[in-house]
């Protein structure tokens, strides 16, 4: 097996402030979906991050922000990998690539508001350093000292898995040595009451894969993951397949062709077969079009053989930050030897023709894929395999 | 050896400028408010932003340029800002009855023009979105000569727009403006041959400052125009690109 080892990652979502946080509650398959505490002329239910956030250091308080905030949590975590991959490698050998969809669009919202209303925005607004995508590379450039290459991908739901693209290409192609790869986002007026205006939203917790399933629910989080060129005994990075759908804005071609396109893309990538998946941390948001694409797309690769899991149902669909929590989650399968259950798919949808576990199965998992798909029809499929 | 593309075809679009040559021989003409676009059918660019409708200009003249098919190649779109008008639609929408367009939403993200480009052409190529600051038009020409290596790709365009700044509580304005070059594999008679970008010094840590950030390409679409080369151009962030020889 050919691949980069994944040698950290640290996860902050609605399950929990931390990575242990977030999986004793995964394994004990304990959704973090709760009533929406925006104020919404509808009623919504959505994975919040719990409490607050420590803030930033006083000198990045150019910075402060509730996506800055989730990115120094984050930080905090794998600080101590981080500053190992520098040591190794050397600061200009390490890049970062995050993804969001929004990124501080919740902090341009309160100040356009504010503007309106009094002629200013409020105190400590900056556009540059809060709202910008560029904004989340810069304060984790500066607080960890990485001096590689940094860019952010914001290709929607799919951002923090393409950056798992990214990664591959710039160790591959030798620009980098190792990179600090994640996503974030965080939940606002705008994405909330957009999805409600396109009716993808469902008043209950979602279901995906199941019969009754009516919708998505969004949450907000973020992960960091750091992939690098060697180390021993960690599972790999094996191959991310990009494709488009070339179908429409927010609907997925209905056979999924893009979803199977990308799947099958990473395969190769990896040198293997379907034959080889033993678990798929699906896309699986909870709407009716996208989880029987994607079911079709999955049946038509795998059969009903693959253990299929959504976790939406834990989280909420946390949109840029989606693929990376899901990649950290198909990591942690092959590390620790489960998979989790795929909350609310009961009943499942029979019509898809493919086997998502109702509950928590202890078993190797060699080889496990994560899917994310996006506005814009933009796929990405990310296959990890377990250590050499 | 680090890889090298062959710039087959350029476009550009700005308000005023229907092209690179209009622009770079400073031809202004005031009629032209609004960019062709004919790619996209008339409904969705009766509903698509100035931003996504350049991007897509850009990209559809580069390809004509260099004779790719807009329905074949890989494509690198970025931008530093986003869909800001789109984005100030919806704020003034949260602001009045609280109702957002359902279109207007999902024009709002940052792959919007990337989205809409793969809808209307049907292209089903890798496609992504870059959006780095300052670092833009350097990171988007790595993205694309990487992308373009990983796959053996025999073609990508890569494209930088940004429209204007237009959240009137944010200090500054940005010149709306869109380019594009199709890059290809092959060596092409007219087609002069650029490096993948290289980081000269390390200039991380500042946030974001330019007024223009994908501006600053125009130096090089200008030699690569004129068939200038070697000549080196210094890009934000430490960043430097390489025209390597001269059109031969």
């Amino acid at each position: 097996m050919n691949g980069f080892p994944v040698t950290a990652y640290a996860l902050c979502n609605a399950l929990g402030p931390t990575t242990g946080a977030v999986l004793r509650r995964l394994a004990a398959s304990e959704s973090g979906l709760g009533p929406c505490g925006l104020p919404l002329p509808f009623p919504a239910i959505v994975g919040a991050v719990a409490g607050e956030l420590p803030p930033l250091p006083p000198s990045f308080a150019a910075y402060e922000s509730r996506q800055a905030r989730l990115l120094n949590q984050l930080l905090g975590e794998i600080r101590g990998p981080i500053a190992a991959a520098c040591e190794r490698w050397g600061v200009g050998r390490v890049g970062i690539a995050l993804g969001t969809s929004t990124g501080g669009i919740a902090e341009t919202e309160r100040a356009y508001l504010a503007f309106l209303a009094h002629g200013q925005v409020p105190d400590g607004y900056d556009f540059r350093t809060q709202h910008q995508p560029d904004a989340l590379v810069a304060l984790a450039r500066a607080t960890c000292g990485l001096a590689g290459p940094g860019l952010t991908v914001s290709t929607a739901c799919s951002s923090s898995a393409k950056v798992f693209g990214v990664a591959r290409r710039w160790i591959a192609l030798d620009v980098c040595d190792a990179v600090l790869v994640g996503g974030i986002d965080t939940l606002c007026q705008t994405t909330l009451r957009g999805f409600q205006s396109l009716e993808l939203l469902s008043a209950k917790p979602c279901q995906p894969f199941s019969a009754e399933r009516a919708g998505l629910n969004l949450g907000e989080g973020g992960g960091l993951a750091l992939v690098e060129r060697r180390a021993e005994g960690k599972p790999c990075l094996a191959g991310v397949g990009e494709t488009s759908d070339a179908h429409h804005m927010t609907a997925p071609h209905p056979e999924g062709r893009g979803a199977m396109a990308a799947m099958k893309e990473a395969l190769a990538q990896a040198g293997l077969g379907p034959e080889a998946v033993d678990h798929v941390n699906a896309h699986g948001t909870g709407t009716p079009l996208n989880d029987a694409a994607e079911g079709r797309a999955i049946a038509d690769l795998f059969g009903d053989r693959v253990s299929v899991a959504s976790t939406k149902g834990y989280t909420g669909h946390q949109l840029g930050a989606a693929g990376i929590t899901e990649a950290i989650f198909a990591l942690v399968a092959i590390e620790q030897g489960w998979t989790p259950a795929s909350l609310g798919v009961r009943p499942p949808d029979p019509g898809l023709g493919i086997r998502v576990a109702p509950e928590r199965e202890e078993r190797r998992v060699r080889v496990a894929m994560s899917n994310s798909f996006a506005f814009g029809g933009s796929n990405a499929s990310l296959l990890f395999a377990e250590a050499a | 050896m680090t890889a090298v593309l062959h710039a087959a075809g350029l476009g550009f679009w700005s308000p005023g400028h229907r092209d690179l040559a209009a622009r770079l021989d400073g031809v202004r003409d005031a009629a032209e408010v609004e960019p062709a676009c004919a790619l996209l059918p008339p409904r969705m660019a009766r509903r698509a932003s100035l931003l996504t409708r350049m991007s897509i200009e850009a990209v559809s003249q580069a390809a004509a340029a260099s004779g790719l098919d807009v329905r074949e190649v890989p494509t690198v779109f970025a931008t530093a800002r986003g869909e800001m008008a789109t984005l100030l639609a919806l704020l003034d929408s949260l602001a009045g009855d609280g109702q957002l367009s359902p279109t207007r939403f999902h024009n709002s993200v940052y792959n919007a023009a990337a989205g809409q480009f793969s809808v209307a052409a049907g292209n089903r190529q890798p496609s992504t979105t870059v959006v780095a600051g300052d670092e833009t038009v350097p990171m988007a020409l790595l993205e694309g000569f990487c992308l373009a290596e990983e796959r053996g790709a025999p073609a990508l365009i890569v494209a930088c727009a940004d429209e204007a700044l237009a959240l009137p509580m944010v200090p500054g304005e940005t010149e709306p403006l869109a380019w594009a070059v199709a890059l290809v594999r092959e060596a092409r008679t007219g087609a002069p041959a650029l490096a993948r970008p290289v980081r000269r010094r390390d200039g991380a840590g500042s946030p974001s400052a330019l007024a223009n950030p994908v501006a600053c390409a125009l130096p090089m679409l200008a030699a690569l125009r004129a068939g200038e080369g070697p000549r080196s151009f210094e890009l934000p962030g430490g960043w430097s690109v390489e025209i390597a020889e001269a059109r031969s």
